[in-house]
């Protein structure tokens, strides 16, 4: 049963301010960011902003914004600020129905086009991969969606970080339970083997579906190391970016997606404003955007 | 098909003895809203009949549904804040649901999958027709949206056996439910709902837009609101509030009804933010869960 919806009242804001300047800080953080908090997830905003206005000794919420809009040290505080709103923990399978759309129509269509066409290669990108969990899930899902006929198509899943210390990490393909808890037991029984200390390690033929390179979205040169993909992804990478940075990754992306291709960003992220070139596409759950052939 | 088995068929469903009728409040409240002359006097002592449809209307405006910062305590004063149209939708609203809601708990499909979907397309069409600047379809959107697939209520009472293949065709063979219906009934979901709401006299742009629903281009007098459910619907699956559809995805901005809403739209020079509006649909999804919970009176 759901009741007390109301936003306001599951709170305990002192006065009406500070509920304002919260919506303020999540407008702040959607234009520049494009990450959005709806209604029902401002408490969860404003739990991720406690620990900064604390260790800022600010009072309260609407103190936190005019630092962060007119305070001369505030202007590095979108980092600290966008840092504090995203987890970056990682973990298999995560985002249900992303994956879900990834899985389902978005591989039929592409399965479809491409075997239409004889070319039966697929190309993915993982970008800002961390330590491999979503690469991984990627192939796992593919293999199970091709099943038999995977013998049949050439697949090359990349995953691409800036970090070197979380791409080695990411090759050796070992895992503990926290990273593995929206997998199911079967998923883990079929394609991990356990490595001790409760650690599982994915199997070496998926291990060898993924390969794993240093990519910085900021530099030319490293943006030019990567070839054209059938599906990109990119969640919750952008929102690092200033807007200028993030409209010519998003471009690049645009460039070296195939036509028909797919494009996805972080469940609550939107390319509104920065990009009008991608179709969107609504799935159950999802928002994917579409490179039209 | 010709328009004599057309109405072979519509008689055969407007004959039914147990199709449900509007209570008597909400009919009288819709002739009462129609009639210029009426004032709000007149509304209140009409709602006095009924303490229980009375004591939900201010359960209703007091809850997230409206937002409103201050107490509502009493209906003359809801009245007053309200408004006759928003009062009249809300007993509507709440009469629909009242109506059919345990009936449907007995027939062979999830139920409250069913009215989540219809609350969720009606909330999701009220604020869409908000956002669009059409303040005039913002109330006629919701009521729409409560009842638009209420046709798929009356096939499955009415033609059970018929409804179990139709599911399967959906399901199995992935036929839309509208083909799905027309090749096993002759007519689908949307031309019945619409019948059942010429029974109950609503008005023809609220009749219309139900018929049209699926085809929103097709409708002459109703395309906006007709194309405001259609959208809705969309948006509904893409919360994964989908009832008895496929949902394969879709790029709206190629619909029809999206052109027709974009076109008709009052806010010139808007460029709709699709994705800003998508995530901010779980709230009115809470709402819609709101107003069905006080409607029953399952709220605590």
């Amino acid at each position: 049963m759901i009741t007390n919806l109301s936003w306001s009242k599951q709170t305990s804001f002192e006065n009406n301010h500070e509920c304002n300047s919260l919506i303020k800080i999540r407008d702040f953080v959607y234009n520049q960011s494009g990450l959005y908090f709806s209604e029902t997830k401002l408490d969860s905003l404003q739990k991720k902003l406690s620990p900064r206005i604390e260790a800022l000794n600010l009072n309260s919420i609407e103190e936190y914004y005019y630092y962060l809009l007119y305070d001369p040290s505030g202007k590095n505080e979108t980092k600290f600020l966008f840092d504090s709103l995203t987890n970056n923990e990682t973990s298999f399978f995560r985002d249900a129905p992303q994956l879900k759309a990834f899985q389902g129509q978005v591989l039929s269509d592409l399965i479809d086009a491409k075997g239409e066409k004889g070319h039966k290669s697929l190309r993915i990108l993982s970008c800002g991969c961390s330590t491999g969990e979503e690469p991984y899930s990627l192939a796992i899902l593919i293999l199970e969606r091709l099943g038999k006929h995977l013998h049949e198509w050439h697949i090359e899943i990349k995953g691409a970080d800036i970090s070197h210390s979380v791409l080695s990490t990411a090759r050796k393909g070992i895992y503990n339970q926290y990273s593995l808890r929206n997998t199911s037991e079967r998923i883990i029984n079929q394609y991990f083997t356990p490595a001790g200390n409760d650690n599982f390690q994915i199997k070496d033929y998926i291990r060898n579906m993924v390969h794993f390179s240093y990519l910085n979205l900021r530099d030319e040169a490293s943006m030019r190391t990567i070839y054209p993909a059938d599906v990109i992804f990119c969640r919750n990478v952008l929102i690092y970016f200033n807007e200028t940075s993030k409209k010519s990754v998003i471009a690049k992306f645009y460039e070296i997606i195939n036509p028909g291709g797919y494009f996805f960003v972080g469940p609550s992220e939107s390319l509104f404003g920065l990009s009008r070139s991608f179709k969107l596409i609504l799935f159950p759950g999802a928002l994917v955007y579409k490179k039209e052939v | 098909m010709t328009e004599n088995e057309i109405q072979k068929i519509e008689n055969s469903f407007g004959q039914i003895e147990t199709l449900p009728t509007l209570p008597t409040l909400a009919a009288d409240l819709i002739m009462l809203a129609e009639n210029p002359q009426s004032s709000l006097g007149d509304i209140a002592l009409l709602l006095q009949r009924d303490p229980a449809m009375a004591s939900k209307i201010l359960k209703i405006a007091n809850s997230a549904f409206y937002g409103y910062s201050k107490q509502v305590n009493n209906l003359p004063s809801a009245l007053l804040i309200l408004g006759l149209r928003e009062v009249k939708n809300i007993v509507l609203g709440v009469s629909i649901i009242n109506l059919f809601y345990s009936s449907s708990a007995k027939l062979s499909f999830d139920h409250k999958k069913f009215w989540m979907h219809s609350a969720g397309c009606a909330q999701i069409a009220r604020a869409l027709a908000f956002k669009m600047g059409f303040f005039e379809q913002e109330l006629e959107a919701f009521t729409v949206g409560l009842i638009h697939d209420i046709g798929k209520i009356a096939i499955s009472q009415f033609q059970k056996d018929k409804f179990k293949t139709i599911i399967q065709l959906i399901q199995n063979d992935n036929y839309t439910s509208c083909d799905a219906e027309t090749s096993l009934l002759g007519v689908n979901h949307a031309q019945i709902g619409s019948w059942l709401a010429e029974k109950w006299l609503f008005p023809r742009s609220l009749t219309e837009a139900i018929e049209y629903h699926h085809q929103p281009y097709e409708s002459v007098n109703s395309q906006k609101l007709a194309s405001l459910i259609h959208i809705a619907d969309i948006f509904c699956k893409a919360k994964d509030l989908s009832f008895l559809e496929k949902f394969d995805g879709e790029d709206i901005t190629d619909n029809q009804g999206w052109k027709i809403i974009q076109e008709t739209s009052l806010r010139k020079n808007f460029h709709f933010d699709i994705e800003r509006f998508t995530f901010g649909l779980d709230e009115e999804i809470i709402k819609a869960q709101q107003f069905i919970n006080i409607s029953r009176g399952t709220d605590i």
